[in-house]
């Protein structure tokens, strides 16, 4: 579900009691309230003088804590997904290469389904029919790779704004098809821009603390763990619960808005920069 | 001649940009741009061997892996395979390693490094060098000397290039690689590839070493100007 904390010399078991300690006290390890978000900075990166690489887009996300992907974007041309013939296809994949040997198995698994929540969501918002060139014979076949640099909670937004800052007006390129005939440069948008945060809930004696966008050390010791994706008009576009029990509505609605009361911020610092002129 | 990354003359090279502790999570880290060629080098916390017993000497275990997007290498092998280049690179690496690092400091240790190249347009061997070096220094462990690698072609036209980039280095009929201590001139590694005479492949090495020194005072200069060091 999350990929452990880095807890450096200190044992996990001790590092845990901290936290709950700190939390008991309405403390968080990095001293922030617990309704407030790590604003995400967007470095957004011009490679256009290579020629030889086939890459569209690459930005690296980081936050004040150390959060750190990096969203490297390729397309080529190829044969559209049989079942659906007049769409593109994209492909997520995400790797934390440096992460310790010895966890590399029990991190696997996360790193899957965090491509498999990226790719659906961005599906969600995004209209594959732009990516198709020819159809039923050629479409664009956009790979979206995202490197996990740093990880310090909150994976799944951090993962999903890299690559939506990405993927957000896309330029793809004029390009020649083996056959000889030219597509012509398109421009790629979103028809509704995704932004997430995830929420953990501690369960304490009768009273429910919520933890806006958690740390890593946060969602080892948190009950409830909760990722939230609005979109502009603060609809629900996906929405995740795991937990230890469930939760009633109320709960599941307070979640929402301290997500939505943060949309604003979130999307503006994912798409400012994506915008600066290249 | 015009080459890439502003340079004029066939024995000019591309100094590196070396960024330390770039990774929070790890021992110590380092990020080495050459040009368009971008990588970076994480040491993890060492650790106590378990499957094997070393005696007095601690172990150095290297991984490099590439990113897809790095280069236009991938786009002909659909499937990753199990023989890669990175772990030729990788095993020659630690060859380097063991000469470099002083591992009798280090008794029972399993220091892990791993390299991950991000972009790539030529040099990555030098690159990687230069940032390995760079993250074991910042991680405290005591080494005989400060190491780099770098590269040399033997283009079409008879010309022989230092440091050659994505282009000449694919269309070059020869190629020399040699990775060196930069304060005592000793060569930890050296590979060619391609065809050519006796005589090509001594002045391809020669001018590879000359090309490794040439950045010593660069990569000292931003190791030294480092706060923590």
């Amino acid at each position: 579900m999350s990929l452990p904390p880095a807890t450096g010399a200190v044992e996990l078991g001790s590092f845990k009691q901290h936290v709950i300690r700190l939390l008991t006290q309405s403390k968080r390890l990095d001293g922030r309230p617990f309704d407030s978000i790590r604003v995400p900075h967007i470095l957004y990166e011009n490679r256009q003088d290579t020629k030889i690489n086939r890459v569209l887009a690459s930005t690296l996300y980081t936050d004040d804590t150390g959060t750190c992907v990096n969203c490297i974007v390729t397309g080529v041309f190829g044969p559209p997904p049989p079942q659906h013939p007049e769409e593109g296809r994209l492909t997520v994949e995400v790797t934390a290469p440096f992460f310790p040997g010895y966890s590399a198995f029990q991190i696997e698994g996360t790193l899957h389904e965090l491509a498999r929540f990226v790719r659906s969501t961005i599906i969600s918002c995004l209209d594959l029919t732009e990516l198709c060139v020819i159809s039923g014979e050629a479409c664009w076949v956009l790979r979206v790779e995202l490197i996990v640099m740093n990880a310090d909670g909150g994976l799944r937004a951090a993962t999903l704004h890299a690559a939506v800052a990405a993927l957000h007006n896309l330029t793809l390129p004029k390009a020649r098809l083996p056959s000889g005939d030219v597509v012509e440069s398109r421009c790629l948008c979103f028809h509704r821009i995704p932004v997430a945060a995830t929420i953990g809930l501690c369960g304490t004696a009768g009273s429910m603390q919520f933890l806006l966008d958690t740390n890593a050390a946060e969602e080892s010791v948190a009950d409830v763990l909760l990722t939230v994706v609005i979109d502009e008009t603060d609809g629900i576009v996906s929405f995740l619960h795991h937990g230890r029990f469930p939760l009633l509505l109320p709960h599941l609605t307070d979640a929402i808005d301290m997500v939505a009361s943060h949309g604003a911020a979130l999307r503006s610092a994912i798409l400012k920069s994506s915008n600066l002129p290249q | 001649m015009k080459r890439n990354g502003g340079r004029e003359t066939p024995d000019g090279v591309r100094y590196p940009h070396i960024a330390l502790d770039v990774l929070g999570q790890c021992h110590s880290s380092a990020c080495v741009e050459l040009g368009n060629t971008r990588v970076i080098c994480a040491v993890h916390h060492p650790q106590q061997l378990v499957d094997e017993y070393r005696g007095s000497r601690g172990r150095v275990a290297c991984t490099v892996r590439r990113s897809a997007s790095a280069g236009s290498h991938s786009a002909g092998s659909a499937q990753p395979s199990v023989v890669t280049p990175e772990k030729d690179m990788s095993l020659a690496l630690e060859g380097v390693a063991e000469e470099v690092v002083i591992l009798e400091k280090i008794p029972q240790l399993l220091v892990e490094v791993v390299v991950e190249i991000l972009a790539e347009d030529g040099g990555v061997w030098d690159a990687v060098a230069t940032s390995m070096s760079a993250a074991l220094v910042s991680g405290g462990f005591e080494m005989h000397d400060l190491f780099s690698a770098c590269g040399s072609a033997l283009l079409s036209d008879g010309a022989v290039v230092l440091d050659p980039d994505a282009a000449e280095e694919s269309n070059a009929q020869a190629s020399a690689l040699v990775c060196v201590m930069l304060n005592s001139g000793e060569i930890c590694y050296a590979r060619h590839q391609g065809s050519c005479e006796p005589g090509t492949v001594l002045e391809l090495v020669s001018s590879a070493m000359k090309g490794c020194l040439s950045r010593k005072s660069a990569i000292t200069t931003q190791l030294i100007n480092h706060p923590i060091l």
